[in-house]
């Protein structure tokens, strides 16, 4: 066996990730987590940044975050991958160059995907004028929107993308075609379902000789 | 060859694409596995059976547990303690007093890989990183007995009475019989890679092994090959759990590449049902009061799941931890699942208990 | 056992040769449509092969597509004119080449031509080194980017200059991807035929939208 097919011995412990990962990130990861070479390359990193007097700070907050990502290939409660997010969002925030850069939108929106509820983050962005030209914005706001059943928000906020002409405004028109046929097929099987006159899902909680039906809360 | 090939400088071949277009997919296509890669939580649960407490009664920290979705590191004993085991150490807490006992038990570079209660609640199992096993009396914290026998780690355990499966990197299951000297009783050839999942039927007739080479094997108790060979799974088997309320039912969980809980009869090998969770599955306990089955999740929701059976309606969706839901147990009484998971907590809940049971008062 | 089925026994004929690698692209095709969510999970079936479980297209439009394909190859690999397969994933809308998985075949021509005597391989080592490729197909959920928009599909042949182009073919240029990253894949061989597997995907973060 190549040390390369040596990453399927620890297959499940690695987070897939939007992006991907590059071939030189696969090992075998297991009895890698307690290595004290990681701690050290985590406190350089942030002496890196709290050194840094250059022109782009987003630079090397990209190389940590990636850095953290591949070195922890679970994510996990070790990785601080989520204070790294929101640490590196809101100290540059405060400098307002990135507003526009989407680089900076990125690391956004790899924030909102790692909540159970992002919908503060997409308002904040919003009412902050971060990435607001971005095409990239509105997809990952619609679409985390669609999760969770808001169809007539989501719609919203795709139209809002299209006036605004965000970039790639192609893309966007596409999403937002996409997402209007799963809709028109949504409609339809409602439309189907009431037809027949069934409801989505017969309720028939499970009954139990003898069991209780009623006199204590359940 | 294959570099002059990628640079297009490969004379002597002519490349030719196929004219007709594939059939696209349907309209509006959404690429099935986005949930993997969000932590976004999907549609609230809207169907609700009965009242399941959203929030855990208790959450204790667990520093260094270790991360890692092969490891079985919870159990839960018949007299009411739960064994952690949090990298070098595992520690014992009285569910019913509070106590914690700490019992360090690795050193060096080693780590415990698994532990499991056995029936008595005395003692407890533990296997470690370099592959040696460990019977330890809990009421006097002290390791009784060491087995040998696996040449990687020993990931998985199952007691069955006085026999004591263990399941290793090495892809190997051993029997032992921890009253005798020559303790092993038997060699299960037949996984190829990690066995991650390992569990005994409730009668003792039947051992389940699930393993990174995405295989379920269930073997009868007299035999060393498996009765049946299970392929359906697309990723690591590790969460098993055999139904309390019916004989040779047995709910599995995939890992990343799967996502779904399936069911087997283990009698004919037969496959009953299969649902998409959209997330790793790493733990499964059924309710012994109600029929449900709870799963606990990895990649990327991290939730705990409560599913009618058989409709398998979700009946309520467990949220708060932040990362990877590793290991389920249950108490005693069958009415408390503890939950460890990649965030460093355990968490109680009180999910089972219907309102039948009353739980046991618990501190 | 007598002499000859003795002598016979794991004999690779080159008909052999070609069924089990155009049988073995038909299964791995499908599992990297289905594993790539490129085509919802409806339009396949579990199915029985090389040991294992795979998911097999049940659509009917896509079953076709991929039939008269590997027809095509089964010819190709008879002549041992096949030279590599290629499935390439692009993006609908942005036109961009998303994936592209790579199966590279080399033929032992002596045994083609006739003029060398059949090789022997047991059937269960190459079933064993399939099994082994379509595993980790399944599994490279571990590294690949998702595939955030809707794609569509080709497939590219690299035959030997010599052969005649089929009607249903046309030349093509190799489609690759900008700024490539590459993962090995493991081979098999029936001693005719050597295929190896790789996978290519976008590397440049910069370009997800």
């Amino acid at each position: 066996m190549t040390a390369e097919a040596d990453w399927e011995a620890s297959k499940e412990n690695y987070q897939p990730l939007k992006q991907g990962r590059k071939a030189s990130g696969l090992r075998d990861v297991t009895g890698e987590l307690r290595a004290k070479e990681v701690e050290e390359r985590r406190r350089a990193f942030w002496e890196e940044l709290a050194g840094y007097t250059g022109p782009d700070p987003l630079e090397v907050w990209l190389r940590f975050i990636k850095w953290t990502q591949e070195a922890f290939a679970a994510g996990g409660h070790k990785a601080e991958l989520l204070p790294l997010l929101e640490r590196c969002t809101r100290e540059l925030q405060a400098d307002g160059r990135y507003a526009a850069d989407i680089r900076y939108l990125r690391v956004w929106i790899q924030y909102a995907d790692c909540l159970p509820d992002p919908g503060d983050v997409f308002a904040f962005l919003k009412e902050n004028d971060i990435g607001q030209e971005h095409a990239l914005y509105y997809i990952a706001y619609a679409t985390y929107l669609e999760a969770r059943g808001g169809y007539a928000k989501a719609d919203a906020v795709y139209q809002q993308g299209i006036n605004r002409l965000a970039a790639p405004v192609e893309r966007l028109r596409a999403k937002f075609a996409e997402f209007q046929q799963r809709m028109a097929r949504r409609i339809q099987r409602k439309a189907a379902e009431q037809a027949a006159g069934e409801a989505a899902e017969p309720e028939h909680p499970e009954r139990r000789s003898l069991g209780l039906l009623g006199g204590r809360a359940a | 060859k294959q570099l002059a090939a990628n640079l297009g400088q490969d004379g002597s071949a002519r490349i030719l694409a196929f004219k007709q277009k594939a059939p696209a997919p349907a309209e509006g296509f959404e690429n099935p596995m986005a949930s993997l890669y969000t932590a976004n939580n999907g549609p609230k649960v809207k169907k609700t059976f009965r009242a399941v407490p959203q929030q855990p009664d208790r959450i204790l920290d667990a520093p260094d547990l270790v991360d890692d979705y092969y490891l079985n590191l919870l159990d839960w004993g018949s007299t009411n303690s739960v064994a952690v085991a949090l990298n070098q150490a595992f520690y014992l807490w009285n569910a019913s007093s509070g106590d914690i006992q700490e019992l360090l038990s690795a050193q060096g570079d080693d780590y415990i890989t698994s532990l499991s209660w056995a029936a008595d609640g005395k003692h407890v199992a533990v296997g470690f990183s370099n592959s040696l096993t460990q019977i330890w009396d809990a009421e006097r914290c002290k390791p009784i007995r060491n087995l040998n026998g696996h040449a990687a780690r020993v990931s998985s355990l199952s007691w069955n009475q006085h026999t004591l499966s263990t399941g290793g990197r090495d892809s190997l299951i051993l029997n032992h019989d921890v009253r005798v000297r020559e303790h092993i009783t038997a060699t299960l050839r037949g996984h190829e890679q990690e066995v991650c999942g390992l569990k005994w039927s409730p009668n003792g007739t039947q051992l389940a092994s699930g393993g990174n080479d995405n295989l379920l094997m269930i073997w009868d108790a007299a035999n060393d090959r498996p009765t049946h060979r299970i392929t359906a799974h697309q990723a690591a088997v590790k969460a098993l759990a055999w139904c309390p309320f019916q004989s040779n039912l047995l709910a599995t969980g995939g890992g990343t590449a799967d996502r779904t809980i399936k069911f087997h009869n283990t009698h004919t090998g037969a496959l009953l049902n299969s649902i998409d969770t959209g997330s790793q599955v790493c733990s499964l306990q059924w309710n012994r009061h109600e029929r449900e089955l709870l799963s606990s999740h990895g990649f990327s929701q991290n939730q705990l799941c409560l599913w009618k059976y058989p409709s398998m309606a979700k009946v309520a969706e467990l949220t708060g931890h932040t990362s990877r839901v590793l290991h389920l147990a249950q108490s005693p009484d069958g009415t408390t699942v503890v939950s460890a998971a990649a965030d460093e907590t355990l968490r109680f809940w009180r999910v089972f208990q219907s309102a039948e049971t009353p739980a046991k008062a618990a501190k | 056992m007598s002499a000859t089925a003795q002598a016979t026994k794991n004999q690779i004929t080159l008909k052999g040769s070609v069924a089990t690698v155009t049988e073995f692209f038909q299964h791995a095709l499908s599992s990297i449509l289905y594993q790539r969510g490129i085509y919802g999970p409806e339009s396949f079936e579990p199915k029985k092969a090389y040991g294992l479980t795979v998911m097999a297209v049940k659509d009917d439009k896509l079953t076709a597509y991929l039939q008269a394909v590997l027809q095509q190859f089964s010819k190709w690999l008879e002549g041992g004119a096949l030279q590599k397969v290629v499935l390439v994933v692009t993006g609908v809308a942005s036109k961009e080449v998303m994936e592209r998985w790579t199966f590279d075949i080399q033929t032992d021509k002596a045994v083609v031509s006739g003029s060398a005597p059949l090789p022997k391989k047991s059937e269960s080592q190459i079933t064993s080194e399939i099994q082994a490729i379509i595993r980790q197909i399944t599994a490279s959920v571990t590294f690949l980017p998702l595939l955030q928009d809707t794609c569509t599909i080709d497939l590219l042949a690299y035959t030997d200059k010599e052969n005649e182009v089929p009607l249903d073919w046309e030349e093509s240029d190799p489609r690759y991807i900008k700024n490539a990253a590459d993962v090995k894949l493991r081979a098999f061989s029936t001693k005719v035929h050597n295929v190896e597997a790789l996978v290519s995907y976008k590397a440049d973060e910069d370009d997800m939208m």
